[in-house]
C-alpha cells in the first residue's frame, strides 16, 4: 500500500527538495527558512515529511553509543622497533653477512696458501743457527768454494736447513781467479773490518761420518775440467726468537755448521768450494766468517786416516765478515750471506788465499771450531726443502719467500681479526633486529 | 597538554602523545566505524588500522582539525573494510537482532527494563537502516546524526562540498525514514513513525 500512498502524495523532492533536511539543521538562510515555513503552512505532505524526518533524526541521534571492545592506543614497544626497522636500510644485514662470508673465504685462502707454501710453521724462540759442513776430499785441491745456493726455512724452533752447494772444479789457479772477477771488483765496497788471517795453529781436522741429513753430489763434466756440484744440507738450530716472523737472524752467538760431502775426482785439480748464506739467515746482522782450515795433510792422508767426510764448522760469532785462511793453505771454504758486498769480501779473500798460500796439495778439510755437539744440541731438527743451484738468485729468492711468509702471517692476523669482528657484528644485528 | 601540543609531539614520533589523542578520539572513531560497517570486529580492525595509519601519517599532518583528519582516515579505513567484505552479503536486521544480552549499545541503566528493550530494538532497526544506505550517504548521515557534526565538519571529514553534504544527508535521512516506516511493525509502538499524512 505504500506505493499507492506515495503515488497519491507529493514527495518532499517535489516540494521542498533538500531544504527540509537543512531546515531541520537550521542550515538554511533566513530567506530560505521563511520560504520553507510558508510552504509548510500550505503543504500537508511536506509537514508529514518534515515530521517523520525530524523523528528519524531524533531517534538516530539518541542511538546509544557502542561500547569500545578494547583500547586502540598503539603499543610503544611495537611501534618503536618498527620505526627503527624502517630507518634501517634493508641491505644492511645482507651486506654485513656478505662481508663476513668474504672475509672468511679470504682467511681460509690465506691460511691454505700459507700451509701450502710451508711458511706457517710456528716461529718460536730459536736461539742458535748451526750449519755443519762436511766435506770429503778425495783429491788435494788448492781452492775450494762451497756455495750454499739456498737456505730455506728457518722458521721452526730447530729446523734443519737444506742447502745446496755447488762445488766447482777448476784445473788450476787461473780457473779459480777467473771464477770470481765480479767479487773482486766489489772489494772496494767491502766492510772496513779487515779480513783476519787464519790461526797459525789450526786444529786437527775432524773427520766424521757425514751427518745424517747431509748429502753431497759431485759431478764431473769433461775430462780435464770436471765440474763438481755439492748438495748440502744445513742444519739450523736457531733463528731470532720472534714468533711469527719469517726472517731468521743469526745472533751474535750463533754457530752455523754446514754439512756437505764432496768428492774431488782428480787430486791435482783445485777444488773451489763456496758457501753462501742467504740474507734471510743473516738478515740484520753481518756474519763473521771465520774459516779455520786445520787439515794440512794430503788428501791421500785424509782418505787413509778417516775415509770419511770432513766436518767443518763455520762460526758466525762476529758482526763483521772475516775469512781466516791458514798459512798452510788448505782449501778454503767460504761462508757468506747473500748480500753482494759480503760475498765480494769473502770471495776476494778466498781468491787471495788461493793465489798466495794455498798449496795444491793441501787438503780441503776445514775446521773453524769443532763442535760436534752443535748438531746434536740442535733439538727437533726439521727437514725442509732443497733449493736449486742457481747460486746468486737464491739469496733474493729466499728473501722473497720469507717476505711472502711474513705477509701471510700478517694477512692471517688481520683477516682473522676482521672475521671475528664481522661475525660478532652480524650476530648482534641479527639478534637485535630479528623480525618479531 | 592541549591538543595542539599533543599533535606536534605526535608529529615528531612521540607515540605516547599520539596515544593521548587516541584515547581522546577512539570512541568517536570506533562508533563511526561501527555505524558504517555494522560489525564489531570489522569496526575494531578499521579503527586500529586508522590509528596506525594516522600515526604514520602524522608528519604529513598540515594542521587544522585533528578530529576531522582522524575521522577521515577512519572513514577511508571503513571503505577499505567494505571493499574487502563486498563479497559477503550485507548484514540484515536478523543479524543485528542477534543475542540481546550482548548488545553493543551502551544503554542507560536507569531506564526501565522495558524501555531498555524497546530502545535496543529501535537502535537495531536504525542501524540496519543505515546499512542499507549507499556508502557515501551512510557516512554523511552517521557523521551528522550519530556523531552530531555540522555540515562544515562533515565537509572537512569527507572532503565534499557543502552542497554535496547537504544533498547526501537529505537523501540518506529520507531513505532511513522510509526504512523505519517499512519496518515499523518490528518496533515498539512508541517508536513507530506516523504513516498517515
Amino acid at each position: 500500500m505504500n506505493w499507492l500512498r506515495r503515488n497519491t502524495h507529493r514527495t518532499e523532492d517535489e516540494c521542498c527538495g533538500e531544504r527540509l533536511s537543512a531546515y531541520l539543521d537550521c542550515e538554511l538562510s533566513a530567506e530560505e527558512q521563511a520560504a520553507v515555513e510558508r510552504h509548510l503552512e500550505a503543504c500537508k505532505d511536506c509537514r508529514w515529511h518534515l515530521e517523520t524526518l525530524r523523528q528519524t533524526v531524533e531517534w538516530t541521534r539518541e542511538c546509544a553509543p557502542v561500547r569500545l571492545p578494547r583500547v586502540f592506543t598503539i603499543p610503544v614497544e611495537t611501534i618503536a622497533p618498527k620505526a627503527v626497522r624502517a630507518r634501517r636500510p634493508a641491505w644492511g644485514l645482507p651486506l654485513l653477512q656478505g662481508a663476513t662470508a668474504l672475509i672468511a673465504v679470504l682467511f681460509a685462502l690465506v691460511v691454505a696458501g700459507d700451509l701450502f707454501l710451508g711458511g706457517s710453521a710456528p716461529r718460536s724462540e730459536p736461539q742458535m743457527v748451526a750449519l755443519q759442513a762436511t766435506t770429503v776430499m778425495d783429491q788435494a785441491s788448492t781452492a775450494q768454494q762451497v756455495e750454499v745456493t739456498r737456505v730455506v726455512e728457518l722458521a721452526a724452533p730447530a729446523p734443519t736447513v737444506v742447502a745446496e752447494a755447488a762445488v766447482e772444479m777448476a784445473p788450476a789457479q787461473p780457473a779459480a781467479a777467473k771464477a770470481a772477477p765480479t767479487e773482486r771488483a766489489a772489494v772496494t765496497a767491502a766492510p772496513a773490518e779487515p779480513i783476519t788471517p787464519p790461526p797459525s795453529a789450526p786444529e786437527e781436522p775432524t773427520m766424521t761420518a757425514p751427518a745424517p741429513t747431509g748429502a753431497a753430489e759431485v759431478g764431473g763434466v769433461g775430462g780435464g775440467l770436471p765440474e763438481i756440484s755439492v748438495t748440502m744440507e744445513v742444519m739450523a738450530a736457531a733463528v731470532e726468537p720472534s714468533p711469527g716472523l719469517a726472517k731468521a737472524v743469526a745472533t751474535s752467538t750463533a754457530t752455523v755448521t754446514l754439512a756437505f760431502t764432496a768428492v774431488v775426482p782428480s787430486p791435482t785439480q783445485p777444488l773451489t768450494v763456496g758457501v753462501m748464506l742467504t740474507s734471510s739467515m743473516m738478515s740484520g746482522q753481518a756474519p763473521m766468517l771465520v774459516i779455520t782450515p786445520t787439515a794440512t795433510a794430503s788428501p791421500a792422508a785424509y782418505l787413509a786416516t778417516t775415509a770419511g767426510p770432513t766436518r767443518a764448522l763455520v762460526d758466525l760469532t762476529a758482526a763483521v765478515p772475516a775469512v781466516e785462511t791458514p798459512a798452510s793453505a788448505p782449501a778454503p771454504i767460504d761462508t757468506a750471506d747473500g748480500e753482494a758486498e759480503q760475498d765480494a769480501t769473502t770471495m776476494a779473500a778466498m781468491e787471495e788465499g788461493y793465489n798466495a798460500t794455498v798449496p795444491t796439495e793441501a787438503p780441503a778439510a776445514l775446521l773453524l771450531r769443532p763442535e760436534p755437539t752443535a748438531i746434536a744440541a740442535a733439538p727437533e731438527a726439521r727437514d725442509v726443502e732443497q733449493g736449486d743451484r742457481s747460486g746468486e738468485e737464491q739469496g733474493p729468492v729466499g728473501t722473497l719467500r720469507e717476505s711472502v711468509a711474513s705477509w701471510f702471517g700478517l694477512a692471517e692476523l688481520v683477516l682473522g681479526a676482521a672475521f671475528v669482528l664481522l661475525a660478532l657484528a652480524t650476530a648482534v644485528v641479527m639478534l637485535r633486529w630479528q623480525p618479531r | 597538554m592541549d591538543e595542539v601540543a599533543l599533535v606536534a609531539a605526535a608529529g615528531k614520533g612521540d607515540v605516547r602523545a599520539f596515544n593521548q589523542l587516541v584515547i581522546r578520539y577512539q570512541s568517536i572513531a570506533y562508533n563511526l566505524a561501527y555505524r558504517i560497517l555494522g560489525d564489531e570486529d570489522a569496526a575494531s580492525d578499521a579503527t586500529q588500522d586508522a590509528f596506525v595509519s594516522a600515526f604514520k601519517a602524522m608528519p604529513r599532518f598540515r594542521g587544522g582539525s585533528f578530529k576531522a583528519w582522524v575521522l577521515r582516515i577512519v572513514t577511508n579505513a571503513c571503505y577499505d573494510q567494505l571493499r574487502v567484505r563486498r563479497r559477503r552479503p550485507t548484514n540484515s536486521l536478523d543479524d543485528l537482532e542477534g543475542d540481546a544480552d550482548h548488545s553493543p549499545y551502551l544503554l542507560d541503566p536507569a531506564e526501565r527494563p522495558d524501555e531498555v528493550v524497546a530502545r535496543r530494538e529501535l537502535d537495531s532497526v536504525i542501524q540496519a537502516g543505515i546499512l542499507t544506505l549507499p556508502t557515501e550517504q551512510r557516512s554523511v548521515l552517521v557523521l551528522s546524526d550519530v556523531q552530531g557534526m555540522d555540515y562544515h565538519e562533515i565537509a572537512q571529514v569527507t572532503g565534499l562540498a557543502l552542497g554535496t553534504v547537504k544533498s547526501r544527508l537529505s537523501r540518506g535521512r529520507a531513505k532511513l525514514r522510509d526504512y523505519l516506516l517499512d519496518h515499523r511493525e518490528l518496533l515498539p509502538a512508541q517508536y513507530r513513525l506516523r504513516s498517515d499524512r
